[in-house]
């Protein structure tokens, strides 16, 4: 049994780590489900399960935490959906509004706001690649291990990302 | 060497992911403490449904067990009497007795999920459809005696019903 002390510097280190990868975490979680509720569960589960594995190989990278919440959400796809009351309140957002994916700016608010409206217009395939790669600082590599698909075919979504979202933004879609 | 798309990425990296909420952190606080279990919810058809009865059947036999092993000790006896006078007369003082309120203390507290079982769409009037799910968890509490550790386990079967907006494609 691990002594108070041995805790304590468990803790301060899970949420070192949580302070750097949750908004990540959160925000890749957001491409796998409509349902915040959903999200926060996969990154709940992702985490504590990665968490777990790093106390037996405390070398595993924390870029595997990605790859955590891919196949979580697999998994959880897979079952019945298992939600409680709760989500009610949290259906779309508490006053009915998609919840916000970043944090607001106080500069450039209204451009932000037309960056994010053009990323959910993306496909989702397209959008989580993305989203690895320039949030989660992931190489086309590590993605491509994360989603189980070729590095090339990471590289290539995320282009044709990027130039659907400049199409989008061009064309004031959003 | 530059990218067409170097203007467009810089401006996205700009972008910080909103933080999760505080209740995240403290879920995700719990679960590494151990003190609520995640199990994995399963569900089931109807042809399961036998099994959901003999793991109550099994929690209804350990409570038994519980009271009969508790009634046969006399200073548990000692305790439910203590106890159900202050349920019962909440404004009088305890008169006596070895074992008091003070001399528990709460160890674990835990809740295992036995079955989860998805009953269909019902009807409301709501914008979005309604699927009713019911949860069968037991509730485990345990406490040890500090004069002597011995310990005391008490299980509770419960059962939570809600209704989940369904997604639909």
């Amino acid at each position: 049994m691990k002594s108070r002390m041995e805790r304590t510097q468990d803790n301060g280190e899970w949420e070192e780590l949580w302070e750097e990868y949750g908004p990540k975490l959160l925000l890749f979680a957001r491409q796998q489900t409509e349902h915040e509720i959903e999200a926060e569960d996969i990154v709940q589960e992702a985490f504590v399960r990665y968490w777990r594995a790093r106390q037996k190989q405390p070398e595993l990278s924390p870029t595997l935490l990605f790859t955590m919440v891919k196949r979580v959400s697999i998994d959880n796809a897979r079952k019945t959906r298992s939600r409680c009351q709760r989500e009610i309140a949290c259906f779309d957002g508490e006053d009915g509004e998609p919840v916000v994916w970043f944090d607001d700016p106080v500069e450039e608010k209204e451009r932000q706001q037309q960056l994010e409206a053009a990323l959910r217009s993306l496909p989702a395939e397209q959008r989580e690649v993305l989203v690895l790669k320039i949030w989660g600082g992931l190489t086309f590599e590590q993605i491509g291990e994360t989603l189980s698909i070729s590095p090339n075919t990471a590289a290539s979504r995320y282009r044709y990302a990027l130039n659907q979202l400049r199409n989008v933004i061009t064309a004031g879609v959003v | 060497m530059k990218d067409e798309f170097d203007e467009l990425t810089a401006e996205l990296a700009r972008m910080r992911p909103s933080r999760p909420c505080q209740r995240l952190k403290q879920r995700i606080a719990g679960s590494l403490d151990g003190e609520v279990r995640v199990v994995p919810v399963r569900f089931c058809g109807a042809d399961r449904s036998w099994r959901r009865w003999v793991v109550f059947a099994a929690a209804a036999a350990v409570v038994i067990l519980g009271v009969i092993i508790v009634g046969r000790q006399p200073k548990f006896e000692r305790l439910a009497g203590d106890l159900s006078d202050r349920v019962h007369e909440p404004g009088l003082a305890r008169d006596s007795g070895p074992v008091g309120e003070a001399d528990l203390d709460l160890v674990r507290n835990a809740n295992y999920l036995i079955e989860a079982e998805d009953e269909g769409f019902v009807e409301a009037p709501t914008p979005v459809p309604l699927r009713k799910v019911t949860w069968q968890y037991v509730s485990a509490t345990e406490f040890r005696d500090r004069r002597d550790n011995a310990i005391v386990q008490v299980f509770v079967p419960r059962e939570e019903t809600v209704l989940i907006p369904a997604v639909v494609h």
